[in-house]
């Protein structure tokens, strides 16, 4: 699986640039006292891989749970394919990190990716065969069909992340929303996602990611936003991605390389002003 | 045969029957909300802080079911609204207030009995009778029962996604606010329904114990709700008719019986039970 991923073609190579188009422009959110994002712009398409970077309480789970519609922010907007966001939609999908979720909940793989029909179906409509169809191929894309009747808790750590990518495209999701998704996965694990998802954004979805380490960060995304409450820098990895942006947003003006070799080892949780 | 169909003969036991069919069913269906959310610690605090309310309710307007249902439900809202008051406006967590005001609350609920102007029984509230349940506690809890068994059923798929995962149900379109306060008014509509037929220590055993058995012996969400009501009915009628033959007391009988049922479970489930997963250890054991 893993050898096949220097044949794939580069994700900026097949995205579409039409592709829908996702704007932040001076978004600013508060948590009573704290300011968490402040003045934050981004301008995206559908078909490109973004990384979210920055200290922890750098705002980046706020940024992601803005453009979910989970947050209020106090001024900005935020336009999806040309509509102001007011608030959640199905297209636009949140997978919260996995230290976060209730691995035990009495869920199998399947029942989680059934999930993801619930903007389609509502509270009451039954499964058609076209839903079990859309559920079929998304456990499919993720390779997780040999694993769907398991117990949630029963997966690795790269099968949870997938399992949860399986339920965004259930929901039929253009934007993946995904915090810190490759946190504490082992090697091969780490580069079937990036396979995968590199793939999703080819087939022309928008995979935005907070992302803690650094190294790989140009393996993975397209683009990057160095993000410290303020954006620090946004654009294509190759053009923003470098030791100067990264020390003013770690704020290691003395040594750069020590931000990107700290960050690289930390996989503590990102403290954040609402928990 | 005839060990089942002479309880049968006895209007009381007929009638403490089907109440234990109904409350065992509901609050078995409820448990597997209660045991989702995690919260059998709160509906803990929550059933206790209802006597006080009772007390209130009866030295106010005298002993009437109605005017015992109404205070309870003021106390209930007092604590379950004062805890989240007390939490978010001081350092200390929502449980620790909450257990200070359940017991405040109790411990105001025992002396205000003892004023009260009727001769109040307080093990009656601890463990209720359903041998003495008059028609008016029959029809209350058929209503609750009715009512709650409904709206969870049609609130089920929305419900699992928000307890699951608050955030992802909010992105995905559940209305996450209103359906926890309705499913929590929900809960206490039932506490207190139960309470007044069978006692607070015994609604709390069957608003738990149920789906925490089924818990450990199915990976389906689904399966905790039907399969709490039924653990919870079947286990208070056979409850009852034993204690029938052995003249014990009827609720102490049901939650033994649902701890039998939950030990059971613990022991042999197939999955989860620590039997068999000792025995697949013994089993590699002695393979290697």
């Amino acid at each position: 699986m893993t050898q096949d991923l220097e044949n794939l073609p580069l994700p900026q190579d097949c995205g579409s640039p039409s592709g829908h188009e996702l704007r932040v422009a001076a978004l600013t959110v508060r948590y009573a006292e704290t300011l968490a994002l402040q003045g934050v712009d981004l301008h995206t398409h559908c078909g490109r891989c973004v990384a979210l970077v920055g200290p922890n309480g750098a705002g980046k789970s706020t940024l992601m749970k803005s453009l979910a519609g989970l947050i209020v922010p106090e001024t900005g907007v935020i336009t999806w394919r040309g509509h102001p966001l007011s608030r959640s939609t199905a297209e636009i999908a949140y997978l919260a990190q996995r230290s976060q979720v209730d691995w035990h909940f009495p869920l199998t793989v399947r029942g989680l990716v059934e999930m993801g029909r619930f903007p389609h179906l509502g509270w009451w409509r039954r499964f058609k065969r076209a839903d079990h169809e859309v559920v079929d191929s998304a456990l499919e894309s993720m390779r997780l069909t040999d694993l769907a009747n398991r117990q949630i808790s029963a997966l690795s750590g790269g099968q949870q992340q997938r399992a949860f990518v399986a339920r965004a495209l259930a929901q039929e999701a253009h934007v993946l929303l995904l915090d810190e998704p490759f946190t504490g996965l082992d090697r091969p694990s780490q580069e079937l996602l990036t396979e995968l998802l590199s793939l999703l954004a080819c087939g022309g979805r928008l995979i935005i990611a907070a992302h803690h380490d650094l190294p790989s960060v140009p393996e993975i995304f397209d683009e990057v936003l160095l993000l410290n409450q303020k954006a620090i820098a946004f654009g294509a990895v190759d053009e923003v991605f470098n030791d100067e942006n990264l020390s003013v947003c770690f704020g290691e003006a003395s040594d750069p390389t020590r931000a990107i070799t700290q960050k690289s080892n930390a996989v503590s949780p990102e403290r954040r002003p609402e928990n | 045969m005839e060990w089942i169909t002479e309880p049968l003969g006895y209007e009381h036991i007929r009638r403490g029957l089907l109440i234990c069919t109904l409350v065992g069913f509901t609050n078995g269906y409820f448990s597997a909300f209660v045991v989702l959310r995690k919260s059998a610690l709160q509906v803990g605090s929550l059933s206790h802080s209802l006597l006080p309310g009772i007390g209130v309710g009866i030295l106010l307007f005298g002993l009437s079911q109605a005017s015992a249902f109404a205070g309870a439900l003021v106390a209930a809202l007092i604590v379950g609204l004062g805890s989240l008051l007390v939490a978010r406006s001081s350092r200390l967590g929502q449980e620790t207030a909450l257990a200070i005001l359940f017991t405040t609350a109790f411990a105001a609920g025992l002396l205000l009995l003892e004023f009260a102007p009727v001769n109040v029984d307080i093990d009656h509230y601890l463990f209720g009778n359903i041998l003495f349940a008059t028609d008016a506690d029959l029809m209350t809890v058929f209503w609750v029962s009715a009512l709650s068994l409904t709206l969870l059923t049609i609130l089920r798929r929305p419900m699992i996604l928000m307890l699951f995962e608050p955030d992802a149900a909010r992105a995905l379109g559940v209305p996450v606010r209103a359906l926890n306060y309705l499913l929590l008014g929900l809960l206490i509509l039932v506490l207190i329904s139960t309470l007044q037929a069978v006692g607070c220590l015994l609604s709390l055993g069957l608003l738990v114990t149920p789906a925490a058995t089924v818990y450990l012996l199915t990976d389906r969400a689904e399966s905790l709700f039907w399969g709490g009501g039924l653990v919870g009915s079947a286990a208070a009628i056979v409850a009852l008719i034993l204690s029938h033959h052995l003249n014990f007391s009827p609720g102490s009988t049901i939650i033994l019986a649902l701890g039998t049922i939950f030990a059971l479970a613990f022991v042999f489930g197939p999955r989860h039970g620590i039997a068999p997963n000792l025995i697949k250890r013994l089993r590699a054991c002695v393979q290697q």
